[in-house]
């Protein structure tokens, strides 16, 4: 149990520690480090503390900075980027609901197995999905004869979303 | 039980990270941060398709149902899966009061299909009463956590925990009993079990006293005499006028407890024990021996609480079968409330033989910030109580005063004397 609990503090700490240190990858300014170490700070007592909403706050504070820093320095897209942020936030969302069950349940050993695999499907089906609509963005401006499909390709899009705010509203 | 699939709330939490994403996109039209939220739409999305309902069986059996304040409960949960359980969480809701002793009440698993797992957890109650255990709720969660299927079992069984009983190391006799089987034994011959002597066989005699050794040396008949066997009825009278201290600690489970422990002790000496609550009604029990005594007394016990009350209940009316004449009574009080002095002196007229248990208030109030604080109060209220008591010593009834955690650490030192009555009442009304 002790061995769990620390390789999942290990795992949380090091989703943390990557989740907060992506925009000083891009610049290093006063006000951008500042929200960095809260956006740490935030994510890090919200885990240790198993409220939540400390989590989902640095979150989007995390969103933020990162959103400003890009902003700021202009930098190219980078879809990567992005997607590894993604996976990043989904771990440590999902490792800091783990970690309270550790705090108040005895887990069994398969459990965390089945933790991780459900971890690396979602991660191999977001990274599909990523590198699919990638693809689409990047081809989305050279369909300059077929006119039409930019247009379907938005009512598709804007189709989607709806049908999937319907699903998650369910 | 059909199970049901309700939402987290890291559901919402995931939802709100969406739109936040997806608004940070359009405002800074970048695409990043929506390739950031990409992983959350995949979870929530996934969430939402994997539908399978698991099936299994769930079992909890409970160990033994009637134990003593701090014995160990233990529950046994059984579990059988009829299709694969991804992660299963289930749990035990026990009781404010109760503690997990040992193992845990809330365990995460997985089973294959046709596979079957017992946890078990050892649960303590350091406070008497009746307890409800075995209410479970699960929750299985195919996937992430976002969209779990939820149930709750009832397998509700009552669990009564009896007040602690502890051994009390002397033996205090009463001062009157009576001919019965008992362990008090008489001067006079009689039925009984303790050999008193032999003499000639005299007309009348049972054959089977006969003692043959003696009479076949002496070529004439010889029988065997025993010692009547005595026993007393005792009475506990428990004030539950008053309770002072928290639902933790408080006078009325320390009097409890101090009288179920002098209810085992008579009872296992073979006397018979009645139990009376005063709290301006009277409630009783009438005296009784045996084990089955035992519980009723417990049961009594498990239930007594302090109720409001104006009346003031009088001893005359209750009745002689429950308050038998030469009775030993022991009157277990805090003396917070007057009412109690009318029962004393009600008893005193009527010439009853008791002892007096003082319970102070002191040991389960919470301690004072200064040590001298708490030590000065204690010593007011001894005070106050033996101004109170004066009249009482002087009419020779011996009082009690809890001086430590334990009620009857005083009694022990009266009992361990032996002679607890004036010299002059001490002899046994034989017969």
């Amino acid at each position: 149990m002790a061995a769990h609990k620390t390789g999942l503090a290990c795992w949380l700490g090091l989703s943390t520690l990557l989740w907060s240190l992506y925009p000083l990858l891009f610049t290093q300014a006063r006000g951008i480090v500042m929200l960095v170490i809260l956006t740490g700070g935030l994510a890090l007592s919200g885990w240790l503390t198993g409220i939540p909403l400390l989590v989902v706050g640095s979150g989007g504070l995390g969103l933020l900075t990162l959103t400003l820093t890009l902003v700021i320095t202009a930098q190219p897209p980078n879809l990567w980027l992005g997607l590894s942020a993604g996976i990043t936030l989904l771990a440590l969302l999902d490792g800091s609901q783990r970690f309270a069950y550790l705090r108040y349940c005895h887990v069994e050993p398969r459990v965390l197995t089945a933790w991780l695999g459900v971890f690396m499907r979602i991660t191999g089906l977001s990274l599909l999905a990523g590198i699919a609509l990638a693809l689409l963005v990047v081809n989305l401006p050279t369909q300059g004869e077929v006119a039409s499909l930019a247009g379907l390709l938005t009512i598709a899009g804007a189709s989607l979303f709806v049908a999937v705010l319907a699903l998650l509203l369910l | 039980m059909a199970m049901q699939r309700r939402n987290s709330a890291q559901n919402h939490y995931y939802f709100s990270l969406l739109l936040v994403g997806v608004v940070f996109s359009v405002v800074s039209r970048r695409l990043e941060p929506l390739f950031m939220i990409l992983p959350l739409l995949i979870a929530l999305l996934h969430s939402r398709l994997s539908q399978t309902e698991p099936r299994f069986t769930l079992q909890c059996h409970l160990t033994p149902l009637r134990v003593f304040e701090g014995d160990r409960v233990t529950v046994h949960l059984t579990i059988q899966a009829e299709t694969a359980l991804p992660p299963m969480e289930l749990w035990h809701l026990l009781p404010a009061e109760a503690i997990c002793a040992e193992g845990r009440q809330r365990v995460l698993f997985t089973l294959d299909a046709g596979e079957h797992r017992t946890f078990l957890h050892e649960v303590t109650f350091p406070r008497r009463g009746k307890y409800v255990l075995g209410r479970l709720y699960a929750r299985v969660h195919p996937g992430t956590d976002l969209q779990p299927f939820l149930a709750e079992y009832h397998y509700d069984q009552l669990c009564y925990v009896y007040p602690h009983v502890a051994p009390l190391p002397h033996h205090l006799p009463p001062m009157y009993t009576h001919a019965s089987f008992g362990n008090y034994v008489s001067r006079t011959a009689g039925e009984g079990l303790e050999f008193a002597g032999i003499r000639p066989y005299s007309s009348g005699d049972r054959v089977r006293r006969v003692h043959w050794r003696t009479s076949l040396r002496r070529q004439q008949l010889y029988v065997t005499d025993y010692y009547r066997e005595r026993n007393a009825d005792i009475i506990i009278l428990l004030d539950t006028l008053v309770s002072l201290g928290s639902p933790q600690a408080n006078t009325l489970d320390v009097s409890v407890r101090a009288a179920a422990a002098l209810a085992a002790h008579y009872l296992y000496h073979k006397d018979r024990v009645g139990l009376i609550h005063y709290g301006g009604v009277c409630t009783w029990i009438p005296p009784g021996s045996g084990q089955p005594q035992l519980y009723r007394l417990l049961d009594a016990l498990l239930g007594t609480q302090t109720l409001f009350s104006y009346l003031t209940a009088d001893i005359a009316r209750i009745p002689p079968r429950v308050l038998p004449p030469g009775a030993l009574i022991f009157v277990i009080t805090t003396m917070l409330d007057g009412r109690i002095d009318v029962a004393l002196h009600d008893l005193l007229a009527r010439g009853f033989q008791f002892v007096l248990l003082v319970i102070s208030p002191a040991h389960v109030m919470p301690t004072a910030k200064h040590q001298r604080s708490s030590e000065a109060i204690a010593r007011l209220w001894r005070l106050e109580m033996g101004l109170r008591l004066q009249e009482l010593h002087r009419l020779g009834v011996p009082v009690v005063m809890q001086n430590s955690g334990d009620p009857l650490a005083g009694l022990y030192a009266m009992m361990s004397r032996g002679s607890l009555w004036p010299r002059t009442r001490q002899d046994w009304h034989a017969g």
